[in-house]
């Protein structure tokens, strides 16, 4: 990657931004990675479950004594809804087949094109001319988050 | 010096110009709506719960004669196969005279907690092959899987060698869990209790999924919103982020059992490298599979790292085996502008002559 010129104090920036990105995550993997890290993240983990528990029982109770449906009713219900509707979608699915039709709707026998199809001859292409990554280095680049 | 200077005019103008209109499009981000996503048009031809099997609607007037299977990883939606048109690997593929299936994953229900490999690997993917080879009438059937979908697939095709599968290709397919680093790390069974984990929450909820997946480059969601802002101006920048930034962060619960065993026997005890993995009482044997093999995995992939996806092409057992480094991310291995001219056409030329 080219130097940005000293002159221009917006790609410097730019520049910055990248250089820090990649010496933070550089820099904290080791730290990620170690024990007292791990210990204290899973022992965060470990109390907000245990956390999240005893509130959804203190709710539940309530609720009860409230006569009113708490969240696992509901959910229940959910769960009923979805197996009548995965039913429905079988249902609908096989009328379609026994008619000879596609889920969307159209004949089967007139949208099919023919299963014909034969790779083109191999020639030079620009694309393709371009070459894999010989190996991998070290990891960097781009995050799973969004950068296009 | 005078044409220093000039350049350092014009540059300054240019920056002004572009802070005038990174205001104008700000407030245009915020009052948007996100853009529409994988809107090629495909008919839902078997679902169950949390699978869904899709096919495309052809764009071709002539089809290859194997048709293709598209598995989605479990933790993201298969949008990001078919962003929009022009950056859509469906679309490419079903131009280039494809016949396009995939099986995308809804969120798992309550009722789905219990769902391990040996429902995807026994139960949902052969649902779904049969149900290819109905609609397309052939017996064979090409197998495409991304990320653990390539897992799937993959331990799909080991437990399934008689066939239909006449030719798998994988992205980015983890197969030796102890080069994970990070998420080995945090999964240490000495600090990691996964059976309270999944006996408490039922399904893993996405937010630990993606607070996990943010932590492995704890700078780059910060450095990302920087450099948006920085090119709030520029229209192609703000809807190429939008799109993979409404992919990245609709991560999908897993379900419990799954995450447990997942955890204990591939994370802990790395059984589908060691050869000892075994699904439904039956032994998953990387070795028993024949087929033609296509392994592409990205130089910079930080989630499923080289080594970690390595040695599948070692463990085959097929003749005709290839791996394929491309450079690029996890993601920008197969969307975006960069998968377009490096992983899309390379496909296309080993998919073509496996499709016939």
């Amino acid at each position: 990657m080219s130097q940005p010129s000293l002159l221009d104090p917006f790609a410097l920036w730019r520049d910055l931004v990248s250089k820090v990105e990649k010496g933070v995550n550089e820099a904290a993997g080791p730290s990620l990675g170690s024990d007292e890290f791990v210990a204290a993240m899973n022992q965060a983990l470990s109390a907000s479950v245990a956390g999240t528990a005893l509130k959804r029982e203190m709710m539940n109770r309530y609720l009860r004594t409230m006569n009113l449906p708490t969240r696992s009713d509901v959910e229940a219900l959910g769960d009923r809804l979805h197996a009548i509707e995965d039913r429905l979608i079988g249902m609908s699915a096989t009328l379609d087949r026994l008619a000879g039709v596609r889920p969307g709707g159209s004949e089967l026998a007139t949208v099919a094109p023919p299963r014909t199809k034969r790779p083109p001859a191999p020639t030079p292409d620009a694309a393709l001319a371009a070459p894999a990554a010989p190996a991998p280095r070290a990891p960097r680049g781009k995050s799973r988050r969004a950068r296009p | 010096m005078t044409t220093d200077l000039t350049a350092i005019a014009e540059r300054i103008q240019a920056e002004v110009e572009h802070a005038v209109r990174r205001n104008i499009k700000g407030l245009e981000y915020l009052a948007s709506p996100g853009p529409s996503l994988g809107l090629t048009p495909r008919d839902l031809i078997l679902q169950r719960g949390t699978m869904a099997l899709y096919h495309y609607r052809p764009l071709a007037d002539e089809v290859y004669r194997v048709p293709l299977l598209l598995v989605m990883a479990l933790t993201n939606r298969g949008y990001i196969l078919d962003l929009v048109p022009g950056q859509s690997l469906v679309e490419f593929l079903l131009r280039q005279g494809y016949d396009v299936f995939m099986i995308d994953w809804n969120p798992p229900r309550r009722d789905e907690k219990h769902l391990r490999l040996e429902d995807y690997t026994l139960d949902f993917i052969p649902s779904c092959v049969s149900r290819v080879q109905e609609i397309s009438g052939e017996e064979d059937v090409n197998l495409v899987g991304y990320c653990m979908g390539g897992l799937l697939s993959t331990v799909y095709a080991a437990l399934h060698p008689g066939g239909p599968v006449r030719n798998l290709a994988v992205f980015t397919t983890p197969i030796d869990y102890r080069e994970m680093k990070l998420f080995s790390r945090w999964s240490d069974k000495r600090y990691f209790d996964v059976d309270r984990l999944v006996d408490t929450t039922g399904n893993v909820p996405p937010s630990m999924i993606f607070s996990a997946f943010d932590m492995l480059r704890p700078a780059s969601g910060v450095a990302a919103k920087v450099q948006l802002w920085d090119n709030l101006w520029n229209d192609e920048y703000v809807k190429s982020y939008r799109m993979v930034d409404r992919w990245a962060c609709d991560i999908l619960p897993l379900p419990g059992e799954f995450f447990r065993q997942t955890t204990k026997e591939l994370m802990w005890e790395n059984r589908l490298y060691k050869n000892e993995l075994v699904i439904g009482g039956r032994h998953v044997d990387l070795g028993a599979i024949k087929v033609p093999l296509l392994h592409v995995l990205a130089e910079h992939d930080h989630i499923v790292p080289y080594a970690a996806a390595k040695p599948l092409v070692a463990m085959i057992g097929s003749k005709d085996k290839e791996e394929m480094v491309l450079k690029g991310g996890h993601v920008s291995l197969v969307a975006g502008a960069n998968a377009v001219k490096r992983l899309w056409p390379r496909l296309d030329v080993w998919l073509g002559k496996a499709s016939v």
